[in-house]
C-alpha cells in the first residue's frame, strides 16, 4: 500500500511492503512497529534505531510527539486525496458568526441578551478557566441570535456559546 | 512534637506533607472533596474525611468544615500546604481558637505580609528596597491619578494576591478602568478581597527569591536563593537553585535583606522573600510568601534540609536546627512544574483520565506527584499535577539529568507541559543562563517540528497507523467498545508468527 505523508509543505512517499519493509521515498527500511499501551504510545525500531512516539489522531491528521518535538502529519492515499479536493470546493459559510469556547472552563457571566446589538470584539462572555477570568469577544458586529449557555455552565473546548447574525 | 497532623490540601503537596509526617512518626489526617475520594492523599493518610463537593469554595476553602474535622479527629496541628487556605489569616485564627496549632506563621505576620500593600510599607521601613508604586488602598479615580505618576506600563495587582491571580498588565491610560475592574473582580472571586495596587514594571528583570526559616525565639536564617525567572504569564514553570546571576557578595546582601524583611514582620516558620533583580543588579522587594513554596524542593536538594520537617519542628515550639553558618549550597538543583496543559496548543487546560504512567527514576531524580493510572484530572483545581526535580554536581549536569528524566516521563491520557520543558532544555538561551522574566513570553515559541530524522519517523509512524487502520477496517468488523489501536493486535499476531 502506498501513502503520502505530508508535514508542512514536505511530502514523504511511504510504501508499506511485506516482511516489515517500508520504502521511504523509494529507500527501503526494516521496521518493527508496536503499540505499547493500546492507545497513544508506540515503539518503532527502524533499522534497529529505537524511537518512542506519542500519537493523537484526528481524522487523517496525526500529531506525532517525539522527544518533545511535535510533527503534524497528514496521511493521504488516492481516495482521501480526492476527498480533500472535493471539500475545498464546498461553498463558504453564510452570514452567521459563532462564538465558541476556546478552552474548557466555567461560564461566569453572559453580559448580553438575545436580540441585543453587539459591536465587533465586544466582550460578551466571561469564562473562568483554571486561573483566569477570560473575556470572550464577539467575532463580528451584529445581533445576538442565540445564547446556548448560562452562568455556572461547564463547557468543553469548541462548544458553541453564542451565535451572532 | 505533635502526635497527629491534618493536611488541609490535596494533590502532590498533600502527599509531600504527609510523607514528612510519616517520616517523623506522626499520625496523619487527610480531607477531601467528593471528586477526590480516590486521590492518593486520601489513601496515603491514616484517616480521611469528606469535606464537601468538588468546587474548592465548597470544600478545600471551607474553614468551618476543616476545623470541625480537626476537632473530631483530635489533631494537634494543621498543615495548609500551599494555595487554598495557606495564606488565609482567618484560617490561622480559627485554628488557634479551636486549640489547634497552625503550621505556618502567626496570623499577625500573615496579615502584615499577606496584605501586599502593607508588606511594601513594612519592609521599606527597614531599608529594604521596594518596587515603586502605590502604598495604600485607593478608589478607582485615585488609582488612575496615581498610575499616571508611576508611569506606564505598570501592573495592577491584588493586595491579597499571588500566583498571577487578580493581576493585570496595563500598557496605556485608556486600558486602566477595564483592567482595574477585571483585577478587582478576579481578586474578589479568588481571595474575597477586591483591593488592588499599582507597581511599576521593572524590566528586564530576574525573579530571585530567598527561602527563610524563623523560629518563635527570634532566630531567622535564609537558605539561599531560588531563580524563578522562567515564567509564562507570571506562572513559574522552571525553578533552580542557586542562580547564575548571583555571586557570594550579592547573595549575602540579598540574604541579609530577606532576613531583615522577615524580622520586620515578626515572622515565624518557613517563608519566602521575593525580589526582582534588574540588569544593573539592583534588587527590589516584591512580596513575601508566608507559606511553603511549590519550588521548595530545589532548596532542599542543595541544602540537604527538609523544609516541611523544619516547619513541623518550628510549629511545635522547637528552636531552629541550623544557624546561618550551617547553610551551604551544594551542587545545583532544578524543578520543572508539570501541568495538565497542552504545550502545543497555547497551554490550554487538558483534562481526562490518566491511562498510562511511566515515571522517571534513577540517580538524582526526585518526583513530587499524586498521579496514578486511573486518576481523573479535573477542571476544578490547579493544573499543577507533578513536580520533577533533579540534582547535579553543577548546572550543566543538572540540565543533562533533567533532559534525561523528562525523556523518561510518559503521562498518557492528557496533554501535559512536558514537551515545553523538553524544548526549553534544548534552548541555548536557557542552557547558557541568559534569560529574564520576559524570556518565555517574548523570545520563546513552541514551534512545531524538529530534526529531519524525527520528521521522517513521524511520517512513517503516521502512515503505519493509517495502514493498520485501513487493513482492519477491511478485514475485521469494528470493535463495539473502546478504540484500541490495531497495532497491538497486529503485534500479537506478528509475535505468534515468529
Amino acid at each position: 500500500m502506498r501513502y503520502t505523508a505530508i508535514i508542512n509543505d514536505k511530502s514523504y512517499d511511504i510504501e508499506i511492503g511485506a516482511n516489515n519493509t517500508v520504502l521511504v521515498n523509494g529507500e527501503p527500511h526494516n521496521v518493527d512497529f508496536r503499540s505499547i499501551d493500546g492507545a497513544r504510545l508506540y515503539s518503532l525500531l527502524m533499522d534497529n534505531s529505537s524511537w518512542e512516539t506519542l500519537v493523537d489522531r484526528n481524522g487523517d491528521e496525526y500529531r506525532v510527539l517525539i522527544g518533545g518535538e511535535l510533527h503534524v502529519v497528514t496521511v493521504q492515499d488516492e481516495r482521501t486525496r480526492k476527498m480533500a479536493k472535493a471539500e475545498k470546493t464546498q461553498a463558504a459559510h453564510a452570514g452567521e458568526a459563532i462564538l465558541k469556547a476556546p478552552m474548557p472552563g466555567l461560564v461566569l457571566d453572559v453580559v448580553v441578551n438575545v436580540n441585543d446589538e453587539v459591536t465587533a470584539k465586544q466582550g460578551i462572555v466571561i469564562l473562568e478557566a483554571m486561573k483566569m477570568q477570560n473575556e470572550l469577544r464577539t467575532p463580528k458586529a451584529g445581533t445576538v441570535k442565540e445564547i446556548r449557555v448560562k452562568p455556572g455552565d461547564k463547557v468543553d473546548q469548541g462548544q458553541v456559546l453564542v451565535i451572532i447574525k | 512534637m505533635f502526635k497527629k497532623v491534618l493536611v488541609a490540601n490535596r494533590g502532590e503537596i498533600a502527599v509531600r506533607v504527609l510523607r514528612a509526617c510519616r517520616e517523623l512518626g506522626l499520625s496523619t489526617v487527610a480531607v477531601y472533596s467528593e471528586v477526590d475520594r480516590n486521590a492518593l492523599h486520601v489513601r496515603y493518610a491514616d484517616e480521611a474525611y469528606n469535606i464537601g463537593p468538588a468546587p474548592a469554595r465548597e470544600s478545600y476553602l471551607r474553614i468551618d468544615r476543616i476545623i470541625d474535622v480537626a476537632v473530631r479527629a483530635k489533631v494537634d496541628a494543621i498543615h495548609p500546604g500551599y494555595g487554598f487556605l495557606a495564606e488565609n489569616d482567618h484560617f490561622a485564627r480559627a485554628c488557634a481558637e479551636a486549640g489547634i496549632v497552625f503550621i505556618g506563621p502567626p496570623p499577625s505576620a500573615m496579615q502584615a505580609m499577606g496584605d501586599k500593600i502593607q508588606a511594601r510599607l513594612t519592609v521599606s521601613k527597614q531599608g529594604v528596597p521596594v518596587v515603586p508604586g502605590t502604598y495604600e488602598p485607593l478608589r478607582d479615580d485615585e488609582m488612575i491619578a496615581a498610575a499616571n505618576k508611576v508611569g506606564f506600563p505598570l501592573f495592577i495587582k491584588a493586595t491579597a494576591g499571588g500566583g498571577g491571580k487578580g493581576m493585570r498588565r496595563v500598557e496605556k491610560a485608556d486600558e486602566l478602568p477595564g483592567a482595574i475592574a477585571r483585577a478587582r473582580s478576579e481578586a474578589e472571586s479568588a481571595f474575597g478581597n477586591g483591593t488592588v495596587y499599582i507597581e511599576r514594571i521593572v524590566s528586564p528583570a530576574r525573579h530571585i527569591e530567598f527561602q527563610i526559616l524563623a523560629d518563635a525565639r527570634g532566630n531567622v536564617i535564609h537558605l539561599g536563593e531560588r531563580e524563578c525567572s522562567i515564567q509564562r504569564r507570571h506562572q513559574k514553570l522552571v525553578e533552580e537553585s542557586p542562580s547564575v546571576s548571583l555571586d557570594d557578595k550579592l547573595r549575602k546582601k540579598m540574604g541579609d535583606a530577606a532576613v531583615a524583611a522577615a524580622k520586620a514582620a515578626g515572622y515565624v516558620n518557613a517563608g519566602t522573600i521575593e525580589f526582582l533583580l534588574d540588569k544593573d543588579r539592583n534588587f527590589y522587594f516584591l512580596e513575601m510568601n508566608t507559606r511553603l513554596q511549590v519550588e521548595h524542593p530545589v532548596t532542599e536538594l542543595v541544602t540537604g534540609i527538609d523544609l516541611v520537617k523544619e516547619q513541623l519542628r518550628i510549629a511545635s515550639g522547637r528552636p531552629l536546627s541550623y544557624q546561618q553558618k550551617d547553610i551551604v549550597q551544594h551542587g545545583w538543583a532544578m524543578e520543572c512544574r508539570i501541568t495538565a496543559e497542552d504545550a502545543y496548543n497555547g497551554f490550554l487546560p487538558s483534562t481526562g483520565k490518566i491511562i498510562s504512567l511511566h515515571e522517571p527514576t534513577g540517580p538524582g531524580v526526585r518526583l513530587e506527584s499524586a498521579l496514578y493510572e486511573g486518576f481523573e484530572v479535573s477542571l476544578y483545581y490547579d493544573p499543577l499535577i507533578a513536580k520533577l526535580c533533579v540534582w547535579g554536581e553543577n548546572r550543566a549536569a543538572a540540565i543533562m539529568r533533567m533532559k534525561r528524566a523528562l525523556g523518561e516521563y510518559k503521562i498518557l491520557g492528557i496533554s501535559t507541559s512536558i514537551p515545553f520543558h523538553q524544548k526549553l532544555f534544548e534552548s541555548t538561551s536557557f542552557i547558557s543562563g541568559n534569560f529574564d522574566t520576559n524570556f518565555l513570553d517574548d523570545r520563546f515559541t513552541m514551534e512545531q517540528g524538529g530534526s529531519v530524522e524525527s520528521e521522517q519517523v513521524a511520517a512513517i509512524v503516521a502512515s503505519l497507523i493509517t495502514h493498520d487502520r485501513r487493513q482492519h477496517a477491511l478485514n475485521i468488523p469494528p470493535p463495539t467498545t473502546g478504540a484500541r489501536g490495531g497495532w497491538k493486535r497486529f503485534g500479537a499476531i506478528e509475535g505468534l508468527g515468529r
